[in-house]
């Protein structure tokens, strides 16, 4: 039995991708969210986000697909998704009273043949909890479902599409999901997987976990590369080959963890760990490589570049603020860090989707920022920075020193390296 | 690891006890280039060992805006619990002296990368410190004690092993390698000298410790380069320096070998600038020196 009406509550990247997936699938979709302001926007076409395919799957879609921030809204709904933001400390400690008193303000206004299914990323034992401290209002538990989440900016909607599998946690397992719920799942076409609330909240975590670990193996390893002179792209590829290591693997290097999402689940892993005496320490040192990894461009700054400048302070440019590619985030993103840790030289910096970053001076082109800069970091792997022709970087430049952690500009593209050039990049 | 409180105001007073040691004789001169009006005090004028240094250094603190405490009995005055007790006496005295005031000055104190184990090779800030001897558990008793006499208004500094001219210590490193090379035309290693260390120069330990006299900084700072190097290159590197080929002898090694680096980021971003002397520029600078005053 299909949902008539399938509502996304929050109206957050990952509220609205799910939705966009929805509508792609041919489901009748609600987006919801109490702040008014937000929901005109989005009638008007104004979107928050940024994610390749997204504002063309909403336009071919329009007419199965309302906005909307008034709550009676959800009645006609069978599925109801809810999916805001997890406000997270400094330390990545959670913050879930957000996420509850919505659950408390939509569940009275549910139709109890609905299912409520929490999309956030939430920690082991929040689902259960739920009934306990009175956020379901009646609301039956067993219509209510947690499903994991692997969004990845940049790539939501391809993801959200052609999810590998869905992970579920139900209230009773293995009791059969209901049928309007487990009918809307199969539409995608992947496998299935359902467990009970804690297994599947952990298993998101667990799922993060192990890209943590690749993340921080690969960029660990890759830095003793360096200093022995081994060549990490000669090494990925037979890494690649092992099937317990695998072809998708994270296996590129980088510059530690960003965008809040594994770092978050770090955080949880480290509280739980303390809180049930688990050796723990293995992530602890995923965090520090990260924090670590982050300050690669700063230390190839002063150890490499700032001694050659006696004369004058070096006039700096940087390419690319958001912590990736395709989106407009900066959370954790090692370009603000480093901008923090060079404030005081003067500096030019671009990026196609971030504006507005105080103490910076923003251009309105790669070139334009790269004008008379003596340092270049290119921070961010988008596409656009692959296509600049380095004869025209260079040209810009007054000093020609580029640190380039991608290899955006580098040999990797044939480009021949000049003489006055001093090119940085990892492996 | 460091915030910056404001900008110490001209003219302010600083006391530096422990100022005839190697740090403090290049101290006190740049504090006072620097515009600061120093009060040095050394071991001569004040035994800090003796409670009645208590009531001394309390008159000095009366007026004293910053406080630059070097004393210390270094591992070549003794290794031995005589030795530890006797530096955390005078730790003591100078807490209770900051106790006595109404208005504690800020203090840097001149700790140790002693505090740090060997465990990791990668030395950060951040990191808990966990001393293996007795030297190092004696600097990590003494930060705890200033801790607690100034928990708000506290630099701490653990330099890694200093060089310069001027250095009366003849510990394992550059300074006794140019003197062995000089004198015997031979540097001695443990082992075939594989042990890596970080060395700073004087002048930039000393411009690190104006800078945070200047920022009124409080935290932790590691006083060490981003670059180490063994102890068998650097007896080449002396060699160079000096234009002359020591021999190098071995001597038998009782531990296997120890590596240490530092991360230097907390310094980039306290101090945004602030570049480290190379050891080859360093040991160059130490040389001319050297040169210019036979008695360096």
């Amino acid at each position: 039995m299909s949902p008539r009406l399938v509502a996304y509550v929050g109206l957050t990247h990952l509220g609205l991708v799910s939705a966009a997936a929805a509508l792609e699938k041919g489901f009748k979709v609600l987006c919801l969210d109490p702040d008014e302001g937000l929901v005109a926007r989005l009638k008007e076409g104004v979107y928050p986000i940024e994610e390749p395919g997204f504002v063309e799957t909403l336009a071919t879609h329009k007419e199965r697909l309302t906005f909307s921030s008034d709550l009676n809204d959800l009645k006609s709904a069978d599925l109801v998704y809810v999916a805001p933001d997890i406000p997270t400390d400094e330390k990545g400690a959670s913050d879930f009273s957000g996420i509850k008193f919505l659950i408390s303000m939509i569940s009275p206004v549910l139709s109890q043949e609905a299912c409520l299914v929490v999309l956030s990323q939430v920690s082991p034992g929040f689902t259960r909890s739920l009934q306990k401290n009175g956020a379901l209002a009646g609301f039956s538990s067993a219509k209510v479902y947690y499903q994991v989440e692997t969004l990845v900016f940049g790539i939501a909607l391809s993801r959200a599409l052609y999810p590998e599998r869905f992970i579920i946690g139900a209230y009773n397992p293995p009791v059969s999901l209901d049928a309007t719920f487990e009918s809307f799942l199969k539409a995608f076409g992947c496998p299935l997987l359902v467990m009970d609330y804690e297994s599947a909240e952990f298993c998101k975590i667990c799922i993060n976990a192990f890209l943590a670990a690749s993340v921080s193996t690969t960029n660990m390893l890759e830095e003793i590369c360096q200093k022995i002179g081994a060549k990490w792209q000669d090494i990925a590829p037979a890494l690649r080959l092992d099937k317990r290591i695998g072809p998708y693997a994270y296996l590129a290097p980088g510059l530690g963890l960003a965008g809040g999402n594994i770092e978050r689940d770090l955080a949880t892993i480290q509280s739980l760990s303390q809180s049930t005496g688990t050796h723990g320490a293995v992530v602890t040192s995923f965090i520090q490589n990260s924090q670590y990894r982050k300050n690669w461009p700063l230390h190839v700054f002063y150890r490499q570049i700032l001694p050659l400048f006696q004369e004058k302070v070096p006039d700096l440019a940087i390419l690319g603020l958001a912590y990736k590619e395709n989106t407009h985030s900066i959370k954790n993103s090692a370009a603000v860090r480093l901008i923090s840790q060079l404030k005081g030289f003067p500096m030019q910096v671009y990026d196609p989707l971030v504006k507005g970053l105080s103490g910076v001076t923003h251009k309105g082109t790669a070139l334009e920022a790269v004008e008379g800069a003596d340092v270049l970091f290119v921070m961010t792997p988008w596409d656009a920075f692959k296509s600049l022709s380095l004869q025209d970087v260079l040209g810009r430049m007054n000093k020609k020193f580029i640190v380039d952690p991608y290899q955006l500009l580098g040999e990797e593209r044939g480009i021949a390296m000049q003489d006055d050039l001093t090119y940085y990049s990892l492996c | 690891m460091l915030t910056h409180m404001g900008r110490a105001s001209p003219g302010a007073k600083v006391v530096v006890l422990g100022s005839r040691g190697f740090i403090g004789r290049n101290l006190v001169p740049f504090l006072q280039e620097a515009g600061f009006k120093v009060d040095a005090v050394s071991s001569q004028e004040i035994d800090l060992t003796n409670p009645s240094s208590v009531s001394a250094l309390a008159e000095k603190f009366k007026t004293c805006d910053h406080l630059i405490m070097l004393s210390c009995l270094t591992p070549d005055k003794g290794k031995g619990q005589d030795t530890l007790m006797k530096n955390i006496l005078m730790a003591k005295h100078v807490c209770d002296a900051l106790a006595l005031q109404d208005r504690r000055p800020h203090v840097v104190y001149f700790s140790s990368d002693s505090v740090y184990s060997f465990e990791e090779s990668l030395i950060q800030e951040r990191m808990m410190p966990s001393p293996v001897d007795i030297y190092g558990a004696m600097h990590r008793l003494r930060e705890l004690m200033f801790m607690e006499a100034v928990p708000d208004n506290l630099a701490i500094i653990r330099p890694t092993l200093v060089y310069g001219p001027g250095d009366t210590h003849n510990s394992y490193g550059p300074n006794r390698f140019r003197r062995e090379a000089f004198g015997e035309g031979s540097v001695t290693l443990f082992g075939a000298g594989e042990d890596t260390r970080a060395h700073i120069f004087i002048d930039d330990l000393v411009k690190l410790t104006l800078l945070i006299i200047q920022n009124k900084s409080i935290g932790i700072l590691n006083g060490a380069p981003d670059t180490s190097i063994t102890y068998g290159d650097l007896a080449v590197l002396v060699g160079e320096c000096l234009k002359i080929a020591p021999e190098i002898k071995q001597k038998s090694r009782a531990a296997a070998p120890t590596h240490r680096y530092f991360e230097t980021s907390c310094c980039y971003e306290a101090f945004p600038g602030f570049t480290f002397t190379s050891l080859e520029e360093g040991l160059a600078k130490t040389y001319e020196k050297m040169l210019e005053d036979p008695n360096a």
